[in-house]
């Protein structure tokens, strides 16, 4: 099963081009699908995410201080959102400088989690980052994809492989 | 939900209490550049934990007035969460360039130390 790298207009602006993703079978995206799961639990924390990501988006750019860097492999730009220590949940993505950030999913980060290694929830969230990440380097390697210089993505945005 | 019904669900108050300590983080973070300061250059200027930096970049931090003046001191930049415009940086590796739109600060303080032992600093 496919999917695609879908921008989301109401969160981008002239700082920062934000993106999700979408697998054929699925109207929503990743970003909109880890906010449904966790909206009745963390209410607060999940408009927090949203009115962080209008900031980057309109203003400020997905700026490294806002993440955490270097979640996945060496370069590939795979980050989680940088929240305040009590804050439960990882949502996971990729930063192309400031203005560029694809997000995907996320989960609840234990008490007793140090990693996303330790959780399968967070695991596979964050390894579907770096899938990701490996993917759209091919693309642009094959000039398939470009990165533009106000953060948008031109070209082919559709995978058929599976994330 | 869609991110546009979740938009018009959270309150502009909201929004801006978020956007003002994000557009501080964002002011150190380009001070910071604009006098090529690490975050352990910054730690021992202002004799704070680099862990604190870290923090205040994070724009998770709720500033006091004391903490604003002294990143506006050892700065020597408006570090107030009003509004400015920021650098855009484009730092990936599949993509790098650095474009600088807008960034007038004033003329940087002479700083100097006055122990050496301690991390204590002074402007003249």
């Amino acid at each position: 099963m496919g999917f695609g790298i879908v921008k989301i207009t109401d969160l981008s602006g002239d700082a920062c081009k934000i993106y999700s993703v979408a697998r054929d079978d699925s109207e929503d995206t990743l970003l909109e699908l880890f906010l449904d799961e966790f909206d009745s639990q963390y209410p607060k924390q999940i408009d927090e995410i949203i009115n962080k990501l209008r900031f980057m988006g309109l203003e400020g750019g997905a700026r490294e201080g806002f993440f955490r860097e270097n979640e996945g492999k060496p370069g590939d730009g795979v980050v989680a959102l940088l929240n305040a220590p009590h804050f439960p949940l990882r949502l996971y993505g990729i930063r192309f400088g400031t203005s560029l950030l694809i997000l995907g999913s996320g989960g609840k980060k234990g008490i007793h989690t140090r990693t996303w290694q330790q959780d399968s929830k967070l695991k596979s969230s964050a390894e579907q980052m770096i899938r990701l990440s490996a993917l759209i380097t091919q693309r642009i390697k094959d000039k398939e994809i470009t990165l533009a210089s106000d953060g948008s993505i031109i070209g082919n945005k559709h995978f058929e492989e599976d994330l | 939900m869609k991110i546009s019904d979740r938009l018009s669900r959270i309150s502009e108050l909201d929004y801006l209490k978020v956007a003002r300590r994000m557009r501080i983080a964002a002011q150190i973070d380009d001070a910071m550049k604009a006098k090529g300061l690490s975050k352990k250059d910054l730690a021992v200027l202002m004799n704070r934990r680099p862990s604190e930096i870290t923090k205040w970049l994070s724009g998770n931090q709720n500033f006091t007035s004391d903490i604003l003046a002294e990143l506006s001191y050892f700065l020597n930049a408006k570090i107030t969460g009003e509004k400015t415009e920021f650098v855009v940086q484009y730092t990936h590796s599949h993509y790098s360039e650095a474009e600088r739109i807008t960034l007038d600060f004033p003329r940087s303080p002479v700083i100097r130390p006055i122990s050496s032992k301690k991390a204590r600093w002074t402007s003249v």
